[in-house]
């Protein structure tokens, strides 16, 4: 992302505050890549400080970092890095921000991370009941056999 | 976790809709998708549902998908009297694997019975049936469409005079058997003359 020093209006500088308290100032082109925070200047447009009332600064450093850097080298290593609490609670930050191309990068990793673990583990990551009869689930894994093999151990 | 009002404590809760979940599950390979049917209920139900099925599939064919680069070839020998068939894969298509063709259950009636297997004009040798499925197929062209296969059973007598065309997914390893009756109009040389498709409008398989 270029920086147009040169244009008066994308030098303005934002405030964003997040749920903890915690202040991020930003340019106005940064900020305009979370469309929820256009369509909060589009409102009011002389405001300086917005509120970011469900993310953390934690993950709003994140995500502003993201934005100011992101292309297909910087996706690719960006995932690697976060554990998947983190991952999730980014994706939810991305989607309330509505970053389209945070939110497809996020799905993609968290995807790769859960694609060869057992049904264990993904009711562990989303926080799901099993609300199947055991005989359903033994059924369900019989006609599945196939795709059972070479699941990692986790 | 829930949402705590007091700025310096902040918490977020960290519960994925349902959308996002979907966006997720769009995203993975289809052998993991069917394991995780198992997950709970409503994934099960998502899972089998035909529109989420057809958002997948546009899906894993648009070039955002990660796997839009692990083509593979199928290759299907007819040099022996058993016909084998295997998947190429890898970046030279180094890596062979042979896949077992489906295990279609036969007829009582024909279970024993010596067939003759004709392939277009030039007819093979007896070839008695040890068990069931153990037969080769032929495959319709045109060859693949989403990933299935249609696949033409040998003569066998059948006591209701049909011919078995299969419609098989060798990823999923599903099968469905269509019978087709044979009009006394047509000669054997007809037989190979099906074609088979798919129509967008309708979203299901052809036969013509």
């Amino acid at each position: 992302m270029a920086e147009e020093k040169s244009q008066a209006s994308s030098s303005k500088m934002l405030t964003l505050k997040a749920s903890d308290g915690v202040l991020f100032e930003v340019e106005l082109n940064i900020a305009k890549e979370m469309k929820t925070v256009q369509a909060y200047i589009d409102d009011c447009e002389d405001i300086e400080t917005i509120p970011i009332p469900n993310v953390l600064g934690k993950h709003l450093a994140i995500v502003i970092e993201y934005i100011k850097k992101t292309n297909e080298e910087y996706d690719a290593e960006f995932e690697k890095q976060w554990n998947m609490d983190d991952l999730q609670l980014l994706l939810l930050a991305a989607n309330y921000l509505n970053i389209s191309g945070l939110q497809e990068c996020l799905c993609k990793a968290i995807a790769k991370r859960i694609e060869n673990k057992s049904p264990e583990y993904v009711r562990k990551v989303f926080n799901i009941e099993n609300d199947h009869s055991p005989e359903e689930e033994a059924k369900l894994r019989k006609e599945y056999k196939w795709a059972f093999e070479g699941v990692d151990k986790d | 976790m829930e949402i705590s009002p007091t700025t310096s404590n902040a918490k977020v809760s960290n519960h994925i809709p349902d959308d996002l979940v979907n966006s997720i599950l769009y995203k993975l390979p289809i052998k993991s998708l069917k394991h995780f049917e198992c997950v709970c209920k409503s994934w099960s139900h998502l899972i089998i549902d035909s529109y989420f099925m057809t958002v997948y599939r546009n899906y894993l064919l648009s070039k955002d998908h990660s796997f839009y680069d692990d083509t593979s070839i199928l290759l299907h020998s007819t040099k022996k009297v058993k016909y084998d068939l295997y998947s190429l894969s890898g970046e030279r298509f180094e890596n062979k694997v042979k896949l077992d063709w489906p295990k279609v259950p036969l007829h009582p009636s024909v279970r024993g019975v010596k067939i003759k297997h004709s392939i277009h004009d030039i007819s093979k040798d007896n070839v008695p049936p040890s068990r069931v499925g153990d037969f080769s197929f032929e495959i319709l062209r045109p060859i693949s469409i989403n990933g299935t296969l249609c696949l033409e059973y040998p003569e066998i007598p059948d006591i209701n005079d049909h011919t078995k065309l299969i419609l098989w997914n060798p990823t999923t390893k599903e099968f469905k058997v269509i019978y087709l009756h044979k009009s006394n109009h047509l000669s054997d040389v007809w037989a190979h003359h099906y074609q088979f498709g798919y129509d967008h409008v309708k979203n299901d398989y052809k036969m013509i």
